[in-house]
């Protein structure tokens, strides 16, 4: 179970460490939006400062965020191609049947791979100095506010911190059940895609009924410990806004402020 | 109709506990069951049968939570590329859709073929896309959201095949679990 790669937290106590996890979401998406505003050069420019200020005040080392980035380059630059190829508008370069490049087919490819990198980078310094858990005391807290018209918010909460707790147990578990199936001759790496199948569905039996086991020991556990819903129950990690989420909230404001100036100036 | 968005007795202990596997399940069968022939074209995934299966026994709210939940779980326990919260209202609305048809527990042909059949069009012929050209653009999201068209048509039998034996599997293991509890 130690070898199982979860999540990507790296402790640490930087600037963006000791925020709270609340003002991390929230701030990321607001960045993740903006970067979404941005249509000139000037804009993306400042969105990228924003986006190194916030990977140095992380901490980590740039090794993890080139990871971050590493799986997905491929998708980006299929995305660059077809956005050079078909994308319209602008001074037409060249063109052959439905294929052309245009001066703003190439412009927005541009600026779709910068966007892309941006939102990664972003998104990585959110899961590398957040842990699941926090994120999903972080998402109870956000979502309180729904409680109001009866969405089930304390449900909810616990659902998440739940899987995500046996996340790391059911690949275990899966791993187990892939090394059995291997000792006795299978092969899931090998075969037509039926063959593949039918063996990946012998996996999903065991798997299920495992599932199934184990939420109704938890589901005893818990009623025996006395659980009655989340109403009025105190936690161990308790959420506080501190001087660091302020200053995180004032810079993120004034930089999006100032990317939607040159996007109107523009 | 009433009953079918009754959320009282949805989130008891035990179908609390039940969603919450079922969606660190959907985590794992996605990295454990899932063939790829690009990055952008899934051949065989099973990613559908845990949310097909809440849908299908807990009814819309638990379907639309499980969604909520299935996508934060998904991407915080393996997260690669951006954090796009939009996508998880995709997968509350496939639920919505599925719980529609399926709940409780119908598992005839049919309906499941029709669930699947709606899911394809408005989730992913009509959220996703959405989604795909805010984030790539339109031209990108034309060739990402057929790729996905196509992969979603060539799975259709074997996910309508897999809805229904695994649904009747855990509609037995539910009702085992409760006669097991009532005899205690």
């Amino acid at each position: 179970m130690n070898k199982i790669l979860f999540g990507r937290y790296v402790p640490g106590t930087s600037f963006v460490h000791r925020m709270d996890p609340r003002a991390k979401l929230i701030l990321s998406l607001i960045y993740i939006v903006a970067v979404f505003m941005a249509n000139s050069w000037s804009a993306y420019v400042v969105s990228f400062i924003i986006a190194l200020t916030i990977i140095a005040s992380s901490g980590i080392a740039p090794k993890f965020f080139w990871d971050g980035v590493k799986p997905l380059i491929g998708v980006i630059l299929l995305t660059v191609v077809i956005q050079v190829f078909f994308g319209v508008g602008g001074h037409v370069y060249w063109h052959w049947g439905i294929l052309s490049i245009t001066s703003d087919g190439l412009l927005n490819a541009v600026y779709i791979a910068i966007r892309f990198v941006l939102i990664i980078l972003v998104s990585t310094v959110l899961t590398l100095s957040t842990s699941p858990l926090e994120i999903s005391g972080a998402i109870e807290s956000l979502f309180m506010p729904l409680k109001k018209i009866h969405f089930p918010v304390y449900e909810m909460a616990l659902m998440l911190s739940i899987a995500l707790r046996f996340v790391p147990t059911l690949i275990d578990e899966t791993e187990k059940i892939l090394n059995a199936q291997r000792s006795r001759g299978a092969n899931f790496s090998s075969g037509s895609i039926m063959a593949r199948l039918k063996k990946l569905v012998s996996i999903l039996i065991p798997l299920f009924e495992s599932a199934f086991n184990r939420a109704e020991e938890l589901a005893t556990a818990m009623e025996s410990r006395g659980y009655q819903g989340g109403e009025g129950r105190s936690k161990y990690r308790v959420l506080n806004y501190t001087k660091n989420d302020i200053i995180g909230t004032i810079f993120m404001m004034a930089s999006v402020a100032l990317i939607m100036v040159l996007r109107n100036w523009s | 109709m009433k009953n079918f968005f009754s959320i009282k007795n949805v989130f008891s202990v035990r179908n609390l506990t039940i969603m919450a596997l079922l969606a660190a399940l959907d985590v794992v069968l996605a990295r454990y069951t899932t063939i790829h022939l690009t990055p952008q074209f899934t051949l065989v995934s099973f990613e559908y049968i845990p949310a097909a299966v809440v849908s299908a026994l807990f009814g819309p709210w638990a379907g639309i939570v499980f969604g909520l939940v299935s996508d934060t779980v998904g991407y915080f326990s393996n997260p690669v590329g951006p954090y796009l919260p939009i996508w998880a209202i995709s997968a509350m609305v496939a639920n919505l859709i599925q719980s529609i048809f399926l709940y409780p527990g119908k598992f005839d042909w049919w309906r499941i073929i029709v669930a699947r059949l709606l899911v394809m069009l408005i989730v992913t012929m009509g959220l996703n896309f959405i989604w795909q050209s805010i984030y790539f653009g339109a031209a990108a999201a034309v060739y990402y959201n057929s790729a996905r068209i196509i992969s979603n048509i060539i799975q259709l039998p074997i996910q309508v095949i897999l809805i229904r034996i695994f649904g009747k599997i855990a509609m037995r293991t539910v009702q085992r679990l409760n006669a097991n509890r009532q005899s205690i």
